[in-house]
């Protein structure tokens, strides 16, 4: 009896079948997903939610009596209906970007370690070389995917943003249903939901995202910031001497200290002349607005390096005012 | 007029927290609109709000 013995697989083919199975594995991966599956059968409840999108529902609110009860009860209906179907939308959508998000690169980084892993372990040189050709083509691709690597990493941060917004914009339509047809009306509530449904969106949260970080730069950049030591510790008695004078001044003698002391401003840090610019920005205090000299004199103190030298800077000018 | 925030760092080396907060409660009881103790691994942070008109 003759046995048929088919040749032995080249280091090309061994390399396809080898590919072929990480292949299998990334499809494997693309089958995991982050979210469970849900009981629900969202795409029945779409169709059963149409009468509240095209205008079904609308005509029976319309033709209940202005500001009645049952015309609220039928505003709220249709605004809960139609949050039911956004709802069902962005998990929809949630879904799928966190998938996209964890599929590819996941994937063919599983492939390249294991194309990697067999080159080191495995086959004839020829066949490592094969191996250790295909890991760096798979890496490679991967590298080029790895462009992506931003777009992946920034999903879990819009997805946060999207069920923010849109946590916002809920609350303002809740607010609204808490309110009369009359006060709030269904043409009201169908601006409040379009803009609930945009919330949902990569360029709403896009938006937010750029508008906090600008925020945030702004604000930054306008914070005073004093880099303090432990003297500042052993100066509060001196401070607190000099606030309990000021605190007994009179609305006229603010105004005179804070002309007595304006000329020691030069001499403070820029900090402090930070301080006082953005208190006073138009130097009111110095044109008998005793409640900016007041709020500036306060601040500067509060913030003051009361040291000896300054100390008496204020005492003095808190005497020659109170003569 | 507007309100200015001052962030003041003290090194937690030298300065201990107890210390931090009386100047946090010297600010809030002469005009400190709001005065908040923070920290990272090295400073305690006090962020002071003054008020603007």
């Amino acid at each position: 009896m003759s046995i048929d013995r088919k040749p032995p697989l080249g280091p090309l083919e061994r390399v396809a079948l080898l590919t072929c199975a990480c292949m299998a594995l990334l499809s494997a991966c693309a089958s995991i997903q982050g979210y469970p599956v849900d009981p629900e059968a969202t795409d029945r409840t779409l169709i059963r939610l149409a009468a509240y999108f095209d205008g079904t529902e609308e005509k029976k609110y319309e033709a209940l009596g202005i500001d009645s009860d049952a015309r609220t009860q039928k505003r709220n209906e249709i605004v809960f209906a139609r949050m039911r179907g956004y709802d069902i939308e962005f998990a929809n959508f949630e879904i799928q970007l966190y998938g996209f998000s964890n599929t590819v690169t996941i994937g063919t980084d599983l492939m390249g370690l294991t194309l990697g892993g067999l080159t080191a372990t495995v086959g004839s040189a020829a066949t490592k070389a094969a191996l250790g050709a295909a890991s760096v083509g798979v890496l490679g691709a991967n590298t080029a995917i790895n462009k992506d690597l931003y777009f992946q990493k920034t999903i879990p941060a819009l997805i946060a943003q999207m069920e923010a917004n849109r946590a916002k914009k809920q609350l303002a339509i809740v607010q609204g249903l808490g309110q009369s047809d009359s006060k709030y009306s269904l043409m009201t509530a169908y601006s409040d939901l379009d803009a609930y449904k945009s919330a949902g969106s990569i360029p709403d949260a896009i938006g937010s995202i750029t508008q906090d970080a600008s925020n945030a730069k702004q604000s930054a950049n306008s914070d005073i910031i004093f880099t303090r030591t432990h003297l500042d510790i052993t100066q509060l008695p001196d401070k607190e001497e000099v606030q309990a004078q000021v605190k007994k001044l009179t609305d006229p003698q603010v105004l005179a200290l804070a002309k007595a002391m304006e000329p020691n401003l030069a001499s403070r840090p820029p900090q402090m002349q930070q301080l006082v610019k953005t208190l006073d920005a138009n130097d009111i205090r110095l044109s008998g607005n005793s409640a900016a000299a007041r709020n500036v004199i306060t601040a500067w103190i509060g913030e003051e390096d009361m040291t000896a030298a300054n100390k008496k800077q204020w005492t003095d000018s808190i005497i020659s005012v109170t003569k | 007029m507007a309100d200015a925030t001052v962030v003041d760092t003290y090194p937690k080396a030298t300065v201990s927290k107890d210390e931090v907060e009386q100047i946090q409660k010297n600010k809030l009881t002469n005009g400190a609109k709001t005065c908040t103790l923070t920290d990272d691994s090295t400073n305690w942070i006090l962020t002071t709000v003054w008020p603007g008109q």
